[in-house]
């Protein structure tokens, strides 16, 4: 998987938060799965909200 | 993310013909009032967001940026009313010059133009912080410490992951499923 904005220099301060946050999980061994759903939530939808996040974090039966 | 190496003013608030060299360090403009400080401030806003905040913000009533973004003698000649910035791109490597127009505020000229430079420009546009007049500096100055915190929280979208905080926060109190572990 990769980031859709490489560039650290033209990211924003939550953009380079929520990466490393994102690499945190992987590091832990955290499941791929639930990474990618992180992944597209908060860096690439930046769907920020109680519902997407519990969506990404549970799976989408949990809506 | 970008330094500014020159800019140069025309007919613009106060200023009818300015240029000045920043050599892409930083500076500090200081004169007695009415001067233009402001102004210059003004034009490196303008020439970077297409807005003025001191001409839209709370308390500025009727002002305008097709009316008083021109200098006073060119209200009826908004063209003439430009502001160039030639600045550096250091990720990038490149030098880039910038115009912007008073009769097209929403027309960023940049030359050269690519997908790179224009990814780089789009964020600086959306980061209004890059430019703080003196009545939001003594707003944040005076702010009791709970609301500056919350302030410049906001100035720097650092609310966004205090909202995503607070959400995973709830999650994990209200779930009772373990996350799985690979």
């Amino acid at each position: 998987m990769t980031d859709s904005t490489p560039n650290s220099e033209t990211q924003d301060v939550p953009t380079q938060v929520f990466q490393q946050f994102i690499e945190n999980l992987r590091a832990a061994q955290v499941s791929d799965e639930l990474v990618s759903r992180l992944h597209k939530v908060l860096l690439e939808d930046h769907l920020l909200n109680e519902v997407a996040l519990r969506a990404a974090v549970l799976g989408e039966e949990f809506r | 993310m970008i330094r500014i190496d020159s800019i140069h003013i025309q007919e613009f608030r106060g200023i009818r013909d300015l240029t000045l060299e920043f050599g892409g360090k930083n500076f500090a403009i200081c004169g007695p009032n009415g001067t233009g400080k402001s102004g210059v401030v003004d034009a490196l806003e303008f020439v970077l967001t297409g807005n003025i905040s001191r001409l839209s913000g709370e308390g500025t009533g009727e002002l305008s940026l097709k009316e008083h973004g021109p200098h006073v003698d060119s209200r009826s000649n908004p063209e003439k009313a430009r502001v160039t910035v030639k600045i550096t791109i250091p990720s990038l490597k490149k030098g880039v010059t910038l115009e912007r127009r008073l009769s097209a505020p929403t027309k960023m000229l940049a030359s050269p133009a690519s997908v790179e430079i224009e990814q780089v420009l789009k964020y600086v546009q959306s980061h209004p912080e890059i430019v703080l007049c003196r009545r939001e500096l003594i707003r944040y100055v005076l702010a009791t410490p709970g609301k500056r915190a919350d302030e410049v929280q906001a100035l720097l979208h650092l609310d966004q992951i205090e909202h995503v905080r607070v959400a995973l926060q709830k999650i994990a109190n209200t779930c009772e499923l373990p996350i799985a572990l690979a």
